[in-house]
């Protein structure tokens, strides 16, 4: 049985070395972002910008030319991305570079070219007028920083909905172990994404909360297992053990996760740059997820449910049945008593 | 079900399911003999800037202009100073060569802004750099101006600071008011109440401000109305009940220089205006700005506007007023193929979740096949028209509803997978099915009821987390739908129309397999 590759899994040693590893790669992921800084994509991030406004007649004509004579000019220097926006009267392409770029130069240059160009026999020699200004655009993104505490909000708000949720239908220490694989998820995935210095755009943002919802999903796949399980004819026959190995949802998991996997794959391979990292950080968001569900979930459950089953056997063993079936058995007892004495007198 | 029955059943299903995907996905074409278009639905939606371009502005402060401005404005002065030197006119080159020396030296280059050096602005010092307390002033300015932004709850948009002393902002295509909510939301001046281009008296005495006579602003509906719901203080109150007499007079006289409203202005911008109608509640509050229900956005704005302006007060920094033809519009900046592309992708993994549970689980995926198709009529449906105007399709959407998806077809898989439990046990098929779905039923009911929970807790997150916490109420909503009742009533039909239900399921009998 696959599963039974989990019984490794599943033990003491394994959950502290697990916990450890995972808080580490928290640690460094704060310590690289402390370092380091957010690697933001250049959406995000400071960013320098050459902008080239040609007359409106002109641009719709000689687009194809303007570029290419600025990117000539350019000289390898690499261009994040570009900008042709139009207005009425004048337009202008809007090349974006990294922060780094030094613009100044760079326009120079293009101004250069440009002026040469517009020269008799040039590629640009119809136009009247080209101007060429350089810009350093500060993103300070304060913004992602306010969208970012709320999105925390958001998952401790869904840590505590389904530990409310899953206690009530289910146990109240499957209600734990449920937030605790949710915030666990998210904190993994969140610093996996720090530690791998993958760009951090706008979307991170959603790759990781979708994330959330998928640890869910997994969480709830194993949970119930383990509560159908639980409530087997041979259940009392087997050890704590047994029973979360059992339970662990590799099937539905591997499925699940397998299946949007390769769509992301696909999506990546076949779509453009901005789709290209994003379905990465999908990626590494549903890798985390899978790894919590499978390998944290059930090391994080098993102490809980022996905990619980040990806790019942000293309660069977006690005697102890509980209040109310103890006043019917009590009552049982009584009524059986004086029937007894009835058929005695 | 008798088996006709099932067949016409099946029948008209198809057909429907068809017609659907056809309106949600068939390819954009002009139809012939007429100027209209074809467009499916999922060329409808409201895309984000990566995905659907949009716009953008600079906004300049007073006393600061652009490079290309000043470039433009020396150009044309250099140029009157040359025609002057042609014609030989002494006295008009003299004029225009003191026009052009004035201009050059009223500005100073800073990074690819030419700042004013005008000494009542105090952009700069003597030695023609920025002063610090400019650019403390612009920076307090520009956080408020990214703030209002922020709480227009857009999924998509980008404030920038350009050059230290200007703001470059950006929307998505899909905001089709961008020139007056730029326009708007770059005021920054002192929030006042005037009557007839003069101070409410209330706001004359030294240290009087708005706040003290507006309590608050915000957004109300009535009768398919949205409007604008000004709260006054008591000592506002007062003011309305003294003025509101004034304003009747003056509504009856033909004087034009006698006012007739109550103006609430942002700096020299009139941002509303109060008719003595439009006073409601025994003076306690005004009604401005009337516009149809659909139109509530264009009202937030202002609402936005006049809260921060409550708020903060008004700021030194203010704008130079941002004209139509100064916004430029642009295409999706990694290229036009970005949506094209991620189409071809979607296309590609939908066709394979409609193939291979056919594959594997003969007509039972079939099943599957239909009900896959539904989540992704509904779903696109929903995307395009109930949330439109609301937010835009983001990456975020696109994953939010892959996941939806999958889990579709991976919750179809897990009951199949439990009917064909069932079966070994030796049951009959109908058994089996029953068996099956009644196994699996409180499982598929958690997963959605954990998910719909982790929707609603989403929507305590702002602009994009919002959104996507909306698509996925969506999303999971119609998931649900699919997996708990759609799947199953499309298997109902099918299996009540098949003739070989062993065959349906793929199942094969142990005897049946020692008899081959």
């Amino acid at each position: 049985m696959t599963n039974n590759l989990f019984k490794k899994t599943t033990n003491k040693k394994f959950l502290i070395v697990v916990s450890c590893v995972m808080a580490l790669i928290v640690v460094a992921s704060i310590v690289f972002s402390f370092v380091l800084g957010f690697n933001y994509a250049p959406t995000l991030d400071d960013r320098t910008t050459l902008t080239v406004t040609v007359d409106d007649y002109y641009f719709y004509s000689n687009l194809d030319s303007v570029k290419e004579v600025c990117e000539e000019a350019f000289d390898g220097a690499k261009v994040e991305y570009t900008y042709e926006g139009v207005m009425s009267g004048e337009s202008e392409l809007l090349y974006v570079f990294d922060k780094d770029v030094n613009v100044t130069e760079l326009e120079e240059s293009v101004r250069k070219a440009v002026e040469t160009q517009m020269q008799a026999g040039g590629k640009l020699a119809e136009a009247t007028e080209i101007s060429v200004t350089s810009n350093l655009e500060s993103n300070e993104p304060e913004l992602p920083f306010a969208y970012g505490y709320r999105a925390i909000g958001a998952v401790a708000l869904f840590a505590l909905l389904a530990f409310v949720y899953v206690a009530i239908r289910f146990k109240l220490n499957m209600g734990i172990a449920t937030a605790v694989n949710l915030l666990v998820s998210a904190f993994l995935a969140t610093s996996l994404l720090l530690v791998t210095r993958i760009p951090v755009t706008g979307s991170t943002i959603y790759a990781i909360a979708v994330s959330v919802l998928l640890s869910a999903i997994f969480t709830v796949f194993t949970l119930s297992k383990l509560r159908a399980n639980l409530k087997e004819d041979g259940a009392a026959e087997k050890t704590a053990e047994d029973l979360v190995v059992d339970s662990i949802a590799t099937k539905e998991i591997t499925l699940t996760a397998g299946t949007l996997g390769v769509a992301l794959i696909l999506v990546g391979a076949i779509a453009t740059s901005v789709t290209r990292w994003f379905a990465i950080t999908s990626l590494v968001c549903l890798v985390a997820s899978a790894f919590v569900s499978l390998f944290f979930l059930p090391a994080l459950y098993l102490p809980m449910l022996r905990a619980e089953l040990k806790k019942s056997a000293e309660s069977s063993k006690s005697g102890y049945i509980g209040a109310k079936k103890g006043f019917l058995q009590k009552k049982k007892e009584e009524s059986v008593e004086e029937k007894t004495e009835e058929v005695a007198e | 079900m008798g088996k006709k029955k099932s067949v016409v059943l099946m029948i008209l299903l198809t057909v429907v399911i068809v017609a659907l995907c056809a309106l949600v996905a068939f390819p954009a074409f002009s139809v012939p003999g007429t100027v209209d278009k074809w467009n499916p639905v999922v060329l409808q939606y409201d895309l984000g800037a990566d995905l659907g371009g949009g716009y953008y502005a600079y906004h300049y402060p007073e006393g600061v202009i652009s490079e290309t401005e000043y470039e433009e404005n020396v150009s044309a002065l250099a140029d009157a100073m040359q025609s002057a030197q042609d014609s030989n006119d002494t006295e008009a080159y003299e004029k225009a060569k003191t026009e052009h020396d004035e201009y050059v030296e009223s500005y100073s280059k800073f990074l690819g802004l030419y700042l004013s050096t005008d000494p009542e602005l105090g952009i700069v010092d003597d030695e023609g750099k920025p002063t610090q307390e400019y650019y403390d002033e612009f920076q307090k300015t520009a956080q408020e101006i990214k703030a209002r932004y922020a709480k227009k709850g857009y999924s998509d948009y980008r404030v920038t600071v350009v050059d230290a002393f200007s703001i470059r902002v950006e929307l998505p295509k899909s905001e089709i008011n961008a020139g007056s909510i730029m326009a708007t939301l770059s005021l920054t001046g002192d929030l006042t109440l005037q009557k007839g281009g003069e101070l409410v008296d209330e706001l004359k005495s030294e240290g009087a401000k708005a706040s003290d006579l507006i309590k608050s602003v915000s957004v109300a509906t009535r009768y398919k109305t949205a409007y604008l719901k000004i709260k006054f203080t008591e000592k506002g109150e007062a003011m309305i009940e003294r003025l509101k007499e004034e304003l009747s007079e003056a509504s009856t006289t033909t004087d034009q220089s006698t006012a007739t409203t109550i103006d609430i202005k942002i700096g020299e911008e009139t941002v509303a205006q109060i008719y003595k109608d439009n006073i409601m509640d025994n003076n306690r509050e005004a009604r401005v700005l009337p516009v149809e229900q659909q139109n509530k956005a264009y009202v937030e704005t202002f609402e936005i506007l006049l809260e921060s302006a409550l708020e903060n007060g008004g700021f030194d920094v203010t704008f130079q007023s941002l004209a139509t033809s100064e916004i430029r519009t642009f295409k999706p900046v990694y290229g036009e193929k970005v949506l094209t592309l991620l189409y071809i992708a979607l296309a590609v993994v939908i066709l394979a979740l409609l193939v291979l549970p056919v594959i594997f689980m003969g007509r039972y995926g079939v099943a599957g096949l239909y009900s896959t198709l539904s989540y992704f009529i509904i779903t696109t449906i929903c995307f395009a028209f109930i949330s439109k105007g609301v937010f835009e399709i983001t990456l975020g959407s696109m994953l939010i509803f892959l996941l939806g998806l999958i889990l579709v077809n991976v919750l179809h898989a897990i009951v199949y997978g439990a009917i064909k439990k069932e079966f070994t046990l030796g049951k009959t098929v109908e058994s089996s099915v029953k068996g099956g779905y009644r196994k699996t039923i409180w499982t598929i009911v958690d997963i959605y009821a954990v998910l719909l929970l982790g929707a609603l807790a989403l929507l305590v997150g702002v602009a994009g987390t919002y959104t996507l916490a909306l698509q996925a109420l969506i999303c999971i909503v119609t998931g649900a739908f699919c997996s708990l009742l759609w799947a199953r009533a499309i298997n109902f039909v099918f299996l009540s129309a098949s003739k070989n239900k062993f065959g349906y399921f793929r199942f094969v009998r142990e005897d049946d397999e020692d008899d081959e």
